[in-house]
């Protein structure tokens, strides 16, 4: 006797939510290598959030926070690149050529 | 106010794809403004040697402006792939403006497609620093 029963599941669509969140994860990862696409996937990710959390969909809030984070970490990254890359990076370089990393 | 919040929302997406997509158009094919703006060398590069997953995307780009693929393939394959999911996204913000029955909720993807994105990115990472599978570095 089989038992498996017929289980109502409900549809629910979350696919803005969902969007949100990766574009937003995406975003805070890249946010060090490539700050320009880190705000870009950071905007998409909150007007998608927006979109999302109006339909009530899971993870649009989660997504509008992380691409909030994800805009300001790529503008402060765009800003201070060049001046941490001036600065900062030879003496990281010289220091893991010393750890011969 | 939430149908108003609803709409601003749509406009803005479209419109912030249609100027990213002028802007990238013009920045991959004007090589004096890659001059005059140039983003800063990856610090990650710089950092560890190591490429990251977005390392030659526009050199990809420019290349397929060219209508060079094995050379755009070479330099970033995760870009040339992922153009027709852009394009797909550019054309789901389109409806949602200009269709009246298209809504938020009507946009379905299935989530293991979406989970599936982060994944293959960080495995793109992985492999492309690999020795064995150099053909996938621009450098």
């Amino acid at each position: 006797m089989s038992d498996t029963k017929p289980v109502a599941v409900e549809a629910s669509n979350n696919t803005l939510g969902i969007i949100s969140l990766v574009a937003g994860i995406i975003g805070v990862i890249l946010f060090f290598c490539c700050s320009y696409i880190s705000v870009v996937l950071g905007v998409v990710a909150l007007i998608c959030g927006i979109l999302g959390y109006q339909q009530k969909q899971q993870y649009a809030m989660a997504g509008i926070i992380l691409g909030a984070i994800s805009i300001v970490l790529g503008i402060i990254f765009i800003i201070v690149g060049q001046v941490f890359l001036r600065e900062i990076m030879p003496i990281i370089q010289r220091e893991m050529r010393m750890m011969r990393f | 106010m939430n149908l108003h919040a609803k709409i601003w929302a749509e406009r803005a997406l479209l419109i912030f794809v249609l100027v990213m997509i002028v802007l990238v158009y013009f920045y991959v094919t004007t090589p004096a403004l890659r001059e005059v703006i140039r983003p800063h060398h990856c610090l990650f590069y710089q950092a560890t040697g190591l490429l990251c997953p977005a390392c030659g995307g526009t050199r990809a780009i420019g290349h397929l402006f060219d209508g060079n693929l094995p050379l755009a393939l070479k330099s970033n394959a995760l870009a040339v792939f992922s153009l027709p999911a852009i394009a797909c996204g550019v054309l789901a913000a389109f409806r949602l403006v200009f269709d009246p029955s298209y809504g938020p909720s009507d946009i379905r993807i299935s989530p293991y497609w979406l989970w599936s994105l982060p994944v293959l990115i960080i495995i793109f990472w992985i492999v492309r620093n690999l020795t064995y599978f150099s053909f996938l570095s621009p450098i």
